[in-house]
């Protein structure tokens, strides 16, 4: 077989491109195949879908191409702006209360020697519960009238009366954010486990000999060590929380009014509320966008972890 | 010769009608399977009612068999808006009366003029037909229906209010005799009840949603007193609990542990609470929803459509007919406690003359239909929003500023 191809065959010609002896094509073209159906094809055809006007309950407005039209729109929309800022800040308060939980409950773990199994096992329960059962869960201890929370609140008399938690602008956004929060802390706290056992126990008694304390430690030697898996693992939960859908819709919907509307939130109300596929593609662009730059980051500082 | 040949062709002829009369004759006798979509039977009980009128349709109409499919409620819309796109919608679809509209605009269901006669057409309410009929047509049959009155604890409120004004006094008496209880329920999620309890209270001011040329007029006089009276029950005479968490399916719970004097639903709400009015543990009866400047209440119905990607609409629609006779729709009611749909139905000495039913019977007099926009979805949804955003404190002027200038941008205004 390999004498048919000679050696001097050109790089470019089409049965060195399909030979299984000289060109990966073959190996590669079963991925490439479902990577295209299952990825590439979806994305080109949201790309496709943003620049047109196409609602699907409204046949009578026609579906035509709109160019970056959907794009304008949204960004002159002061809702969508809102909604933007509003993404934003529930991903970065989600994410520093995952980050700083998750951090000390690793600073707990790792110096215990008894039970650390038992407490890892319970650390994953949140972890490995379906989110929208643990949504729902929530919801009822913030249930204003039969919630335990307020119940616990008035046994400790803290409060005089029931609070109706998720009627309030507030009290949603802050409660969609710390169920978000109790999601994802043990994947923090086991990813920063495992960071803080890699710091060489050396340093840390050669310190102890030096006189340094905890807090230096922590500060001078145990934070500067694992701050690439920090980088890595805050950049990773950004990308999920950015676009977390599966507890702020089973616990307020995206309400009370617009509180706790996020831009997933906003883009399946106008996909699947009002079937604006145009409106809503170009939201999931901008999201894939975003997400498409937390993703370059991630990945420039695992090259520099690496 | 002539009389020969006269003969062979109408031995032909005759041959010929035969022959097409034993195909037409096999074709009506040939089975067909079609399939109807109920969305809620996941709840207890509610399949077996409906299955044991299509078994019995089934064994009237050998020749027809009858699929059932379910799905939730709140995944319905989606879930047949999807079904159309894809022309994989089921023959007989039951649906919110809300979407009949938008379903006919979207040619998602077929016109029933063909088969709906005028006299079965007189049998319903009239306010119920007219959110049947798109640009002249009719698409759908009512089929489920019922007009809201209010509960309240019998033991706690001797007269029931006969106005707002009067309701608010009554709640803010029961909740100083009773600490703890709240003297009304009112809903305030995003739900369609919120949309259909303004809308109560809107109607009872004289005020509209759409005036005939179709045009968006909320933001009337009576639109701003209405929704700073249903938002004051909160804000003001705080006589509701939290509305916001509440939608109306959730008040007849609250009500039967003791938290709410009083909230308005329609008949369903006794079979949900369990409890007969005379019962003992917590009394109730029902009156008339109170008046603003005249007594309303909204009417709303579901509806029995026929997909337009059916292969044997013929067979649909001898279904939904089966469905909707006077015998069968009056057993459907009773079992699933819902007021009589049928003007005939209703003179039955089992609904008129039953203490339980008789007010909502009575309700229908002053029935106003559902507002008809283009789509229902997002329109529930601004509606929804605009008085959550009351009840947050927002001006009832500039919420329904903001709630019709989206209706009119997202361009939802009826069509005419």
């Amino acid at each position: 077989m390999r004498d048919s191809y000679p050696a001097g065959l050109p790089k470019h010609d089409l049965r060195r491109m399909i030979s299984p002896e000289y060109s990966p094509l073959c190996y590669l073209a079963g991925a490439l195949l479902i990577l295209a159906v299952f990825v590439a094809y979806p994305i080109l055809r949201v790309l496709y879908m943003s620049l047109m006007h196409n609602v699907l309950t409204r046949p009578d407005q026609g579906i035509y191409f709109v160019g970056l039209g959907n794009f304008l729109s949204l960004l002159q929309n002061a809702d969508f702006l809102m909604a933007f800022q509003r993404t934003v800040w529930w991903t970065l308060l989600s994410v520093a209360g995952k980050t700083v939980i998750g951090f000390i409950i690793a600073l707990l773990l790792v110096n215990i020697t008894r039970g650390k199994k038992l407490f890892i096992f319970l650390l994953f329960i949140p972890w490995v519960t379906p989110n929208v059962v643990g949504a729902i869960t929530w919801r009822w201890i913030f249930d204003g009238q039969f919630g335990m929370l307020n119940w616990l609140l008035l046994q400790l008399q803290l409060i005089s009366q029931p609070i109706s938690w998720l009627s309030s602008n507030f009290y949603s956004f802050l409660f969609t954010a710390l169920v978000d929060v109790w999601v994802g802390v043990p994947f923090m706290a086991i990813v920063f486990m495992g960071g803080l056992q890699m710091v060489s126990q050396e340093i840390l008694e050669s310190a102890d000999m030096d006189g340094a304390g905890y807090f230096k430690k922590l500060f001078y030697i145990k934070l500067p060590v694992i701050r690439p898996i920090v980088l890595v693992a805050t950049t990773l939960s950004a990308i999920w929380t950015f676009n977390s859908f599966q507890i702020i819709w089973p616990l307020t919907r995206g309400g009370p009014v617009s509180a706790t509307e996020t831009l997933i939130i906003k883009a399946y109300r106008l996909a699947f509320g009002s079937f604006d596929i145009g409106m809503g593609s170009a939201v999931a662009v901008i999201i894939f966008l975003v997400l498409l730059a937390f993703s370059a980051f991630y990945n420039q500082k695992l090259s520099e972890t690496d | 010769m002539k009389r020969k040949y006269g003969f062979l062709r109408l031995t032909v002829i005759l041959l010929l009608l035969c022959l097409t009369a034993a195909a037409v004759a096999q074709g009506a006798g040939k089975p067909v399977t079609i399939t109807m979509l109920q969305p809620g039977l996941e709840q207890p009980n509610m399949k077996q009612a409906t299955q044991k009128q299509i078994d019995q349709f089934e064994k009237e109409n050998p020749n027809i068999k009858v699929e059932l499919i379910t799905v939730g409620w709140d995944q319905a819309y989606d879930k047949l808006v999807n079904m159309f796109q894809t022309k994989t919608a089921p023959d007989v679809i039951y649906t919110g009366t809300r979407w009949v509209v938008p379903f006919a605009n979207m040619k998602g269901i077929l016109p029933l003029n063909k088969y709906f006669p005028k006299s079965k057409m007189q049998q319903f309410p009239k306010p119920l037909m007219d959110s049947e009929i798109s640009g002249g047509k009719i698409y759908g049959v009512p089929h489920a229906f019922s007009s809201k009155v209010l509960f309240y604890r019998s033991d706690w409120i001797k007269e029931p209010p006969k106005t707002w004004n009067e309701l608010i006094e009554t709640a803010q008496k029961v909740q100083k005799e009773h600490p703890g209880v709240y003297g009304y329920g009112a809903a305030g999620a995003k739900h369609v009840s919120t949309t259909d309890q303004f809308f109560n209270v809107l109607f009872s001011f004289g005020g509209k949603v759409f005036d005939r040329s179709g045009k968006c007029v909320l933001n009337s006089p009576q639109g701003e007193r209405a929704l700073k009276l249903y938002a004051g029950f909160h804000l003001d005479a705080k006589i509701v609990p939290s509305p916001l968490e509440y939608n109306r399916e959730q008040l007849p719970i609250l009500f039967k542990q003791g938290k709410i004097a009083m909230f308005e639903c329609g008949p369903w709400a006794g079979r949900m609470m369990g409890l007969k009015p005379d019962n003992t543990e917590v009394p109730y009866k029902m009156a008339l929803l109170p008046a603003g400047t005249e007594q309303h209440c909204i009417l709303n119905s579901d509806s029995l459509v026929v997909s337009a990607n059916s292969k044997n609409p013929a067979a649909a629609w001898k279904l939904i007919d089966y469905l909707t006779t006077l015998d069968v729709q009056a057993e459907y009611d009773r079992d699933h406690g819902l007021t009589p749909i049928l003007i005939e139905e209703a003179k039955m000495p089992e609904f008129k003359d039953d203490p339980y039913f008789g007010i909502f019977i009575k309700a229908i007099d002053n029935g106003l239909p559902q507002p008809q926009p283009a789509i229902w979805e997002p329109f529930q949804d601004i509606i929804a929003n605009m008085v959550q955003e009351a009840f947050q404190g927002v001006s009832p002027k500039a919420a329904l500023a903001k709630a019709v200038k989206l209706i009119k941008e997202q361009q939802l205004e009826p069509r005419r």
